[in-house]
């Protein structure tokens, strides 16, 4: 029994001169070749990650692009957040993941087991319109190897660009400019579209944003990383066009085909927000080919009710 | 004890082993001699399967389970069941699909039987077998057995029961250690078997909960896709379209669209579902639907991965060599030995069952038609449906340039312009895309409808010069349809003829909204020339005829109604072209030397007679029956007759009682009060007046209205003996005016406040004082400055104008100041077109009267206008024009008093053209009507003057001297008899002429006297025709008669004239009456008598 009393406080001891001596924060590394690495982690500077062994204070500098991945070991109730964040709950978001994901930031930009809590957190703060945070986050992402990420941080970084706008609320050039490089940039042909469509919304075109919406969806209808938010923008583009019943059947779709998602959600509140909807017009089928073929007949009957906008036709 | 229980289980084992043994033996014994024993069959079913001789060990097999069959020994029963799992696995593995029904046998009595040592692989194995032989029942109470039996193996389930004996007996066998449970992916298979065989059962609801596990379990995405996709399917057959949606999402998270099973299904289930108009849920399906290409490139990758992994080689046929065979792993293909040969490759090959369906499924997407197109076109009607127009757009805008000749294509571009037109209200781009189709399409109906689709958003916007540009194409469209099919006499040919005299009528109608009435005509005349039988044939011909009556062709526009009537007895116009028909036989009329409205009175009478019911929803009603009365209340009042007011006045009074809409109303009672005022009764006139407000209110014509009863009482003053209340009077219609004015002035199109800002200077000028007109004005500047209306503004200016006589200053102003007309009154205009008279500036001449052509229509002060455009045409020597200008404005106004500008004019036209006769004629007319009495008589004179002088010099020599007399005579009336008008300005000109003739009659002394008489004559001798006669008389003679002039002499009318020498070379002079006037003599005496 003393042995063993005297070995459980060897062993505190020695725990607490452990956490002393290694700072920084806690991650098991893989690196490319496959090696397995406990470490304490640094920093992230210009693509160089910096870390100490585990037991070791020795900084080692690495290149972020010969990490495979990092797993980080949170806790907090991951469920409980996404769950939260496909409720469209954004504030509930930040606050639960915000304070979690402090010590990781910096490290986002290599593939780890938190860029899906990531992703949620950054989502939440744009939603909030928290525009530092997501900045911060594109600056971040757009540091990473993956071809994805960046695409991502890319339309994060032009997002935050085109939500600076002067008191007419009209987008300061500089900044158009910027989101405009950015497009140019990104290397997604979804993401590309999305966000010109943003661009020429911010601009004041919102027929244009249209189109290049429409672009989206027809060459890129399964893309769904990037159609939920095109679909939904297409709705907030239809209301700017003062087509509101066409905004809440849009935002209807979107709520029904990405049901349980937080876009859905976003869709939900849109349409709360919109003005008196009228019934939806979906009553009938759309005119098959066939269905229009044999109406074609009737139609100059059609038209014949039309001349009457001359006053042509008998009262 | 332990030992002896041990012996005892010892011998008992021996016992049976014994039992057993003999029981083989004698079954061996008594088939000894002919037929091989178990051991033998055993050891050569070992033979054969090495051998890979599977019939032949499967006969071998059954021979043996045959003698071994009625054994009860323990150790032969297990045998004889690891040799029939062996049987099952065989049959199974190694012969063709027709023997798993014989398998699911044989795995049967496997279950049925003690001492199976895969109890739960035979059952699942006989869930498939079932399966896979159509028993759908039986496989999924195989499948649930097999679950059952996994849970619990005491329930025996699948199994049949034992009897009591065979309890007994099988509970002595040492139980067997059962295999082990399911694994995950086990489990998950038996309940697809479960839910696939209710699937195929078409017992919905029950295979939905198996999907339902499969889909939440399974840790292949790709089957993952296939439930979910399957349990839609269900749904769509029960129906149950709520749970659908929840599953859908879900299924778009998938990537079951790889699966081509899953891809043909999709198609299946979003049509069902969009056409039960569940567009939010089939829209995700359509989009997972692959493209058949991809699909196919996806799966036959998959292919290669598949036999690669049965040891094929990755392509059919493929020549593989050695070092391929390493790499791949693959080993020669199996022959034949006792299954199918793949018929596609000929080369004896078996190939595994999975490979075999994969081909299958590839072959089938092979086999169907493109569909891509058709899902975009499907995609795009749920996009318009659910008002995405721009996503619709671009998908129909995907599916015309696929194929734009094709059916759809052509559907789509029709679509495209009818949602960018209709919907999203883009001309713009529905012109780039109509006008390029339309540009290359000349057949068929969709080019019609693509037409039409223009015509009528253009209509809708009152756009009609737009509509107007649509003619070319339908000036180029050909009328066939886009294939031979169509032929005249089908209905798609009979479409687009309908199409196309649509198309026509339609652009007759912007010709006559448009006021183009001569196009109008000509556009409505081939509708119903070249449309005979169609929808707007009756339509056509009722407005043929209206625009004929709008160009005042009363004969003609009377024999089209005629034509309309005969033809269209029961037509929806025919009590209109009753009506109109008398208003060409009151037209035809007027146009006669002595109007005889009789005929048109009995066709009004007709009408009247013919609808005479107030009620709209009942036979004799006609919306005309008020405008009939009012028309024959016309005809009455020209009567000038007591009785013919009182008819008039009755008429007039049914009409306001029948009218239906507002105008009606409005001309009848105008007309009244303009008969009560004739007849003095301005208390009835302001009676009826007010009625008429009480009766319509806001839908009168309040202005014109009030501007009646201001007058009735300003008739009402006339009377008035008290001059106190007469001027009380005055100042009220003064104050009710001006208020009028200007609530009622904003708008240019109110008549009335033009017509009482005319009564206001009226009243100014008789009965204001100075007082009252400058508190008047100084009221009118105040409002004119006060308000930021530029319409009332300018009626105050001119207002202003007009009663300080200003206009023409005015006028002149509004030039520089205006840079359109467009929010300028009748007065304003009427303003800027005298001070355009003046200046002689016709630039904008055709502007002023287009304005009112358009704006003003009804506005007296258009004749100003008229005079303004037909001085300018003849300015510009264009004749032909100028002659029907002055037509028109004399159609309108005809005898007005300020009109005789226009028949003066039009005798002048006449008299450019050298019709000398018809120039006589009009001239004529001017001197025979009362109201022009003054100067236009003198002028008219002296263009009698003119004419003849013109006749006598351009005319046969043997009438020249005649006619030149005749000229003279009238120049001689001109100055004898109106020198005072126009300043004597007629007189002056007719002198300068008189000697022009006397200068072609030679009479030179005549000549020299008319200049002297000139001289002589104070109402001409300082205008510049004066200059004219003294540079003729020479400076001697002219010091001469300023003398005698200022020595008291005042006329030469009897005079000393010097006259022509009796001889040649005389130059006496001698004193002579000179010739009196033929008309009046108004000599006064004169120097030289």
């Amino acid at each position: 029994m003393k042995r063993l009393l005297f070995s459980l406080v060897v062993l505190s001891v020695a725990a607490a001169s452990g956490q002393v001596a290694q700072s920084g924060t806690p991650a098991r590394l893989e690196v490319v070749n496959g090696k397995v690495v406990k470490a304490f982690l640094q920093s992230m500077e210009d693509g160089i990650l910096t870390f100490q062994q585990s037991k070791s204070t020795r900084n080692v500098p690495a290149p972020a692009d010969k990490i495979r991945s990092l797993t980080f070991y949170p806790k907090y109730d991951s469920v409980a957040v996404e769950h939260s964040f496909n409720e469209g709950d954004y504030s509930s978001v930040i606050t639960t993941l915000g304070p979690v994901m402090e010590p990781y930031w910096d490290y986002m930009a290599i593939s780890n087991n938190l860029q899906t809590a990531f992703g949620m957190l950054v989502k939440s703060h744009l939603r909030e319109e928290d525009y530092p945070k997501v900045q911060s986050a594109s600056e971040v992402l757009m540091e990473s190897s993956n071809p994805d990420l960046v695409v991502q941080g890319q339309v994060y970084a032009a997002l935050v660009a085109l939500s600076n706008t002067t008191t007419n609320g009209v987008v300061a050039t500089n900044s158009l400019v910027l989101a405009e490089t950015l497009r140019g940039e990104v290397a997604s042909e979804a993401a590309g579209l999305y966000l010109q469509a943003c661009i020429e919304r911010a601009k004041g075109a919102p027929r244009e944003a249209s189109k290049v919406v429409a672009e989206m969806i027809a060459n890129h209808g399964n893309d769904l990383d990037w159609m939920p938010q095109s679909e939904l923008l297409s709705a907030y583009l239809y209301l700017d066009q003062a087509i509101t019943n066409s905004a809440a059947n849009c935002a209807r779709q979107v709520q029904s085909i990405y049901g349980g998602s937080n876009v859905a959600r976003d869709a939900e509140k849109f349409r709360a927000k919109l003005p008196v909807e009228e019934p939806a017009t979906v009553e009938e089928p759309a005119k098959t080919e066939e269905a229009a073929e044999t109406e074609e007949a009737a139609e100059p009957a059609e038209a014949e009710e039309n001349t009457g906008q001359t006053g042509m036709q008998k009262e | 004890m332990e030992n002896i229980g041990n012996k005892r289980r010892l011998s008992r084992w021996l016992c049976a082993w014994v039992c057993s043994l003999a029981v083989l033996c004698g079954s061996f014994c008594f088939a000894a001699e002919d037929e091989p024993t178990p051991g033998e069959l055993l050891k050569k079913t070992g033979q054969l399967m090495k051998a890979k001789k599977y019939e032949e060990a499967i006969a071998t097999m059954y021979a043996y389970l045959e003698i071994t069959d009625i054994s009860t020994a323990q150790g032969v029963i297990r045998i004889a069941q690891d040799l029939r799992f062996k049987l099952i696995v065989t049959l199974i593995e190694h012969t063709a699909d027709d023997r798993l029904a014989e398998a699911a046998e044989v795995l049967q009595t496997y279950i049925d039987r003690p001492l199976a040592e895969h109890p739960r692989l035979a059952r699942s194995m006989l869930a498939t077998c079932f399966f896979e032989t159509g028993k759908f029942d039986l496989s999924a109470t195989a499948a649930k057995n097999a679950l059952l039996f996994d849970k619990d193996p005491t329930t025996r389930a699948g199994a049949k029961a034992w009897t009591p004996d065979e309890e007994e007996m099988f509970s002595k066998f040492v139980p067997m250690d059962y295999e082990l449970e399911y694994a995950d992916e086990a489990v998950t298979a038996l309940y697809m078997t479960i839910a696939e065989s209710y699937y195929k059962l078409e017992r919905w609801e029950e295979c939905i909960e198996p999907y339902q596990y499969v889909a939440e379990h399974t840790l292949n995405s790709q089957h993952k896709g296939y439930s979910i996709m399957q349990m839609i399917n269900a749904m769509v057959a029960m129906p149950d379209f709520d749970r659908i949606a929840e599953w859908i999402p879900v299924l778009y998270r998938t990537p079951a669209r790889y699966d081509i099973r899953v891809n043909l299904a999709l198609m299946d289930v979003a049509a069902a579902l969009y056409d039960e108009g569940q567009f939010d849920e089939a829209l995700p399906l359509y989009r997972m639907i692959l493209p058949r290409e991809e699909l196919i490139a996806y799966q036959e990758a998959r292919l290669r991965e598949l036999r690669i992994e049965k040891e094929l080689p990755p392509e059919e046929d493929m020549k593989v060599s050695d070092a391929e065979k390493d790499i791949f792993g693959i080993v020669d293909e199996p022959k034949a030995a006792t299954g199918e040969e793949d018929a596609a490759s000929g080369e004896g090959a078996v190939k595994p069952k999975e490979i075999r369906e994969l081909e299958g499924l590839i072959q089938t997407v092979k086999n169907l038609p493109p569909y891509e197109t058709d899902i975009k076109y499907r995609m795009a009607q749920i996009y318009d449906e659910v008002g995405r127009f721009w996503e619709a757009v671009k998908f129909l805008d995907i599916v015309y340039k696929e194929d734009p000749q094709s059916k759809m294509g052509e559907f789509s571009i029709h679509q495209i312009v009818k949602i960018l037109l209709q919907k999203l209200d883009v001309l713009s781009e529905a012109e780039e895309h109509g006008f390029a189709f339309l540009e290359q399409q000349k057949t068929g109906l969709k080019a019609r409808q693509v037409a039409y689709l223009f015509t009528n958003y253009h209509q809708k916007k009152d756009e009609m010069e737009a509509i107007k540009e649509l003619r070319p194409y339908l000036d180029s469209f050909i009328r066939a349809g886009d294939d031979s099919s169509v032929t005249n006499g089908t209905e798609v040919y009979k479409a687009i003829v309908k199409y196309d005299a649509e198309l026509y009528y339609m652009q007759a109608v912007a010709d006559l909204v448009l006021f183009k009435f001569a196009e109008s005509e000509t556009g409505f005349k081939l509708v119903a020339d070249e449309f005979p039988g169609s929808h707007q044939e009756g339509n056509a011909l009722y407005w043929h005829g209206m625009t004929q009556l709008f160009q005042l062709k009363f004969t003609e526009a009377h024999a089209v109604f005629e034509d309309y009537a005969q033809r269209f007895p029961e037509g929806e116009w025919v009590d209109e072209v009753s009506y109109q028909g008398g208003v060409c036989l009151f037209g035809i009329a007027g146009n006669t030397q002595e109007p005889d409205y009789t005929a048109a009175s009995n066709r009004f009478s007709h009408v009247i007679a013919t609808y005479p019911n107030p009620n709209p929803d009942e036979p004799g009603f006609s919306s005309v029956f008020p405008d009939a009365c009012s028309m024959r209340g016309d005809i009455y009042g020209s009567l000038g007759t007591s009785k013919g007011l009182e008819d008039a006045e009755m008429d007039y009074r049914t009409a306001i009682a029948h009218a239906k809409k507002p105008a009606q109303a409005t001309y009848a009672v105008f007309q009244l009060a303009k008969i009560f005022k004739a007849t003095d009764q301005y208390d009835k006139s302001i009676k009826i007046v007010e009625a008429y407000l009480d009766q319509w209110k806001e839908e009168a014509d309040i202005a014109k209205a009030l501007f009646w009863i201001g007058k009735s009482k300003l008739q009402k003053r006339a009377l008035m003996e008290d001059e106190q209340m007469a001027n009380a009077l005055v100042d009220e219609v003064v104050d009710d005016y001006l208020a009028a004015i200007m609530e009622y002035g904003t708008d240019v199109k109110e008549e009335g406040v033009d017509l009482m800002i005319e009564e206001l200077v009226r009243v100014s000028s008789l009965w204001l004082d100075f007082d009252k007109q400058e508190a008047l004005l100084a009221e009118l500047k105040a409002s004119a400055e006060a308000t930021d209306d530029l319409v009332l503004k300018l009626r105050l200016r001119v207002t202003m104008a007009m009663i300080t006589k200003t206009e023409t200053e005015l006028g002149r102003q509004l030039l520089a100041e205006l840079p359109d007309f467009e929010s300028v009154s009748p007065p304003v205009l009427a303003a800027i077109c005298k001070i355009s008279i003046e200046n002689k500036d016709f630039s904008r001449a055709e502007e002023l009267l287009g304005i009112f052509e358009t704006k003003f229509e009804d506005s007296d002060y258009m004749r100003m206008a008229y005079k303004l455009r037909s001085l300018g045409q003849f300015a510009d020597e264009d004749y032909e024009d100028a002659l029907e200008t002055i037509e028109d404005a004399q159609s309108r106004y005809s005898g007005d008093p300020d009109m005789a500008w226009a028949q003066l004019m039009k005798a002048q036209l006449l008299l450019e053209r050298g019709d000398f006769a018809s120039a006589i004629s009009n001239n004529l007319i001017v001197i025979g009507v009362p109201a022009w009495r003054g100067e236009p008589v003198v002028q008219a004179t002296y263009q009698l003057g003119q004419v003849e002088e013109q006749a006598g010099v351009k005319g046969p020599i043997e009438e020249r001297d005649k006619r030149v007399a005749r000229g003279f005579a009238y120049y001689q009336r001109v100055y004898y008899q109106y020198k005072g008008y126009a300043k004597g300005y007629w007189a002056a000109e007719a002198y300068l002429a008189s000697a022009r003739c006397l200068d072609i009659l030679g009479q030179e002394t005549d000549r020299r006297n008319t200049f002297i008489a000139l001289l002589y004559d104070p109402f001409v001798n300082t205008l510049p025709q004066a200059d004219v006669a003294r540079k003729e008389l020479g400076p001697d003679k002219v010091a001469e008669i300023e003398a005698k002039m200022e020595a008291g002499a005042v006329t030469n009318i009897i005079i000393t004239v010097e006259m022509d020498a009796p001889e040649a070379g005389t130059n006496e002079t001698e004193t002579v009456e000179s010739e009196a006037p033929e008309t009046e003599p108004v000599a006064t005496g004169g120097d030289e008598s």
